[in-house]
């Protein structure tokens, strides 16, 4: 008999390993046009205007595929989780709510954006418009991770009295937006989503600077380059200090993920960072340690305590291989930061680097990395809370439909989710391989 | 009367309008995509977007406001889950329509009418079977899918399919004044016997609380003069029209839901969570009514003072 359990998290999985490639997107989008269109208008660049005009029509196709996508994702919420969703819907619906409004702006703007362009004679309202959709993607961004943040550390009403006999008491609605976790996991999403959205329209544009062979369009991607560069060495560098304080903040408030990131199996003083390793008969092998690093880092000395996972009864133990994941992404971001201020550097002393073969080639493998980076972050978070889907008061075992009908459904979801994205992407060419870039160009 | 559940029907209302607005579309474009075009997607070019945000603020006004209806909202998974995947793909195949070339916008016009046309026979049967608990289990515990279909929801479609036909050569501006008139005739006689026949407390409480469709009746008098003149106005009153008529069945079920065996009442947010749902949704639909306003005077008012100009 098939289990709907693993349906449920298959499906909801799949739907936002899909979702949040589309969400990324459409927070790089709005703020790259922003960018090009001021630059393009403060200057009278015709290349920065013409980057602006082809990215909004990406970024209309993403919209409407992410919208629809998020509608999808709230619907399996509830229908997937009900019991979570009957939770979350007394305490902590308001992040929701409010997320609701945020999108609205960005979708009205955006349309008065598209569809006023021939009237709005005054070419720095655009600017103003197109800054409002931006903040409303980040907006939007940021008020649905309060809810991520709410569900790592659970705030707002009686959790004893909720445990003890189901019944919620001592609501604060409002304490959803300041749960303990929130005010470093929202600067540390939104970080990372920009990062790996920048990462990605680098890629494609790095890409695009290898294929072409015509003097205007290399002048035009080289422009586009740099904008999205700047881009992503900034949230690069934010990325990596956020991520060493939520670090901490894992340290404090979930410690259960904590220890099972750093494949601690005992508490102790003076503890290594382990790189690698694996978790076998009850001992740690194959991993390679950086002496008191971790006490270090998580307790600002090297005498310093760090959790055990022997501390916590096993069967809330986290599957250990998020130990390997937070590795490879730890080590992956590292070093893209690095060789990015390398880049950086290079650039500020004259090299031309955006013309540079080796290093376009870099950057597109730098943007399928990210992409694997954004997954693996979000598998560390997730995956690393289970077996919870609120921390210490409501298991995913708990939370889930178990109606076997759930199971064609859930299959018809991830059909879906399967073929939009691909599709997104094959109708994106088609759309500007109609619509070429010499045309526009001047 | 709760004011947060008349918040909650007002955004159905509005929602479900304009729906109605795009079902038009979806059948003007099937009938005759190339002589309608224009006209069809002078509207829904601007729109779509924004109802397929509208949609996912009712989605969530609902868990909002009524959070322990959410198990019940739960049997209804599989016509509601069909309805998102639908929406997606009407999304995709709009947002690909608006840069497509000719023949590839046409192709993609249908696929999203099609899909128009299935989400509406979706919230039919949802609807049908919320306001007449057909379907539903005693307890409201159980669905029965199959009951979905049933006398009372064919019924609820072709009114509404009538009640959108009445609509669309108004708003869109086609010369069909008997065939119109025919229809919003057909689809309120329709309409008022299915609601006799299977949710009888609606009729009763209709015989009640009669004036609650006064502002419906002179709106559509209003329409009615202003469409017969041929006077293009007539198609600014379409919308409020629309959301008179379904504020007034929502008025009239009021406060039930499934032929009364739903207090909505029972179902509402924590006492705690309401002046905070209700702050919230006034401060954003006031934003929103701003800034729709200055969408709606930049691009048709300021349009027209450009055009004129040159």
């Amino acid at each position: 008999m098939l289990d709907p359990l693993i349906f449920d998290r298959f499906t909801m999985g799949f739907a936002l390993a899909v979702h949040i490639i589309l969400a990324v997107i459409g927070m790089i989008l709005p703020l790259i046009i922003l960018i090009s269109e001021y630059i393009g208008n403060k200057y009278n660049d015709n290349d920065y205007k013409v980057l602006a005009r082809r990215l909004t029509k990406a970024f209309v196709i993403f919209f409407a595929v992410g919208t629809a996508s998020g509608m999808l994702v709230a619907v399996s919420l509830v229908f997937i989780w009900p019991t979570f969703m009957a939770l979350v819907s007394q305490v902590a619906i308001l992040t929701v709510y409010v997320e609701v409004f945020a999108f609205f702006m960005e979708s009205i703007f955006l349309a008065l954006y598209i569809y006023s362009a021939e009237v709005l004679t005054n070419k720095y309202v655009r600017v103003g418009i197109m800054f409002i959709v931006a903040c409303g993607a980040a907006a939007s961004a940021a008020l649905i991770t309060l809810l991520n943040a709410w569900m790592n550390t659970p705030a707002g009403f009686n959790i004893q009295t909720y445990l003890l006999n189901g019944t919620v008491t001592g609501i604060n609605p409002l304490a959803v937006f300041s749960s303990p976790s929130a005010g470093i996991e929202v600067p540390h999403v939104l970080a990372t989503s920009y990062f790996a959205g920048a990462a990605i329209l680098l890629a494609y544009f790095a890409y695009m600077l290898l294929k072409s062979k015509s003097a205007k369009e290399k002048r035009y991607y080289v422009k586009a380059s740099k904008v999205v560069f700047g881009v992503l060495l900034i949230a690069t560098i934010f990325a990596i200090i956020t991520g060493i304080l939520s670090i901490e903040a894992l340290y404090h408030l979930q410690p259960e993920k904590f220890a099972a990131i750093e494949l601690d199996i005992n508490s102790t003083a003076y503890a290594p960072e382990l790189i690698g390793g694996l978790y076998i008969n009850g001992a740690v092998k194959y991993a390679l340690p950086i002496p008191d690093l971790q006490s270090v880092l998580a307790t600002g000395n090297a005498s310093g305590v760090v959790p055990g996972l022997n501390q916590f009864p096993q069967n809330t133990w986290p599957p250990l291989f998020i130990h390997d994941l937070f590795d490879i992404m730890v080590v992956a971001a590292f070093g893209i930061g690095f060789l990015l201020i390398v880049i950086f550097a290079l650039h500020l002393a004259k090299r031309k680097v955006f013309l540079d073969r080796r290093i376009l080639w870099l950057f597109v493998l730098i943007g399928a990395l990210a992409l694997v980076l954004l997954e693996n972050g979000w598998m560390v978070d997730e995956i690393g809370r289970t077996p919870w889907i609120i921390y210490n008061v409501m298991t995913i075992q708990q939370a889930s439909n178990t109606s076997p009908t759930i199971i064609p459904l859930a299959i018809l979801v991830v059909a879906l989710y399967a073929a939009v994205l691909p599709l997104t992407f094959l109708v994106l060419r088609r759309i500007f391989r109609n619509d070429k870039l010499r045309d526009e160009l001047k | 009367m709760n004011i947060l559940i008349l918040i909650n029907y007002a955004i159905f209302a509005v929602l479900l309008s304009l729906f109605f607005l795009e079902l038009g579309a979806a059948i003007l474009s099937l009938v005759d995509y190339e002589t309608y075009r224009e006209r069809v997607f002078t509207y829904v070019a601007p729109i779509w977007e924004i109802t397929g945000t509208m949609s996912i603020f009712f989605i969530v006004n609902l868990i909002a406001t009524y959070p322990s209806l959410v198990p019940t909202l739960d049997l209804y998974i599989a016509p509601v889950l069909l309805g998102a995947v639908f929406l997606i793909v009407r999304d995709a195949f709009l947002g690909y329509s608006e840069f497509a070339d000719r023949q590839d916008a046409k192709r993609e016009a249908r696929v999203y009418s099609v899909c128009t046309l299935v989400i509406a026979l979706l919230i039919v049967l949802v609807a049908g079977s919320l306001l007449s608990g057909a379907g539903l289990g005693p307890s409201t515990n159980s669905l029965d899918l199959v009951a979905l279909i049933n006398p009372f929801s064919i019924g609820l479609f072709l009114s509404v399919f009538l009640f959108v036909a009445f609509l669309t050569p108004i708003f869109y501006n086609i010369r069909s004044a008997k065939f119109a008139i025919a229809s919003i005739i057909v689809s309120v006689w329709l309409f008022a016997a299915d609601l006799n026949n299977y949710v009888p407390y609606v009729v009763a409480n209709i015989a009640a609380e009669w004036y609650l469709s006064l502002p419906s009746a002179a709106l559509l008098v209003a329409m009615l003069y202003l469409y017969l003149k041929r006077d293009k106005m007539a198609k600014f009153l379409v919308l409020p029209f629309s959301i008179s008529c379904v504020g007034a069945v929502e008025l009239f079920s009021y406060p039930c839901l499934a032929n009364c065996s739903i207090a909505l009442t029972s179902y509402l947010a924590p006492s705690v969570d309401q002046p905070y749902i209700l702050a919230i949704t006034v401060a954003g639909s006031v934003f929103l009514a701003v800034a729709l306003g200055i969408f709606v005077y930049v691009h048709h008012v300021h349009k027209k003072r450009v055009a004129k100009k040159y």
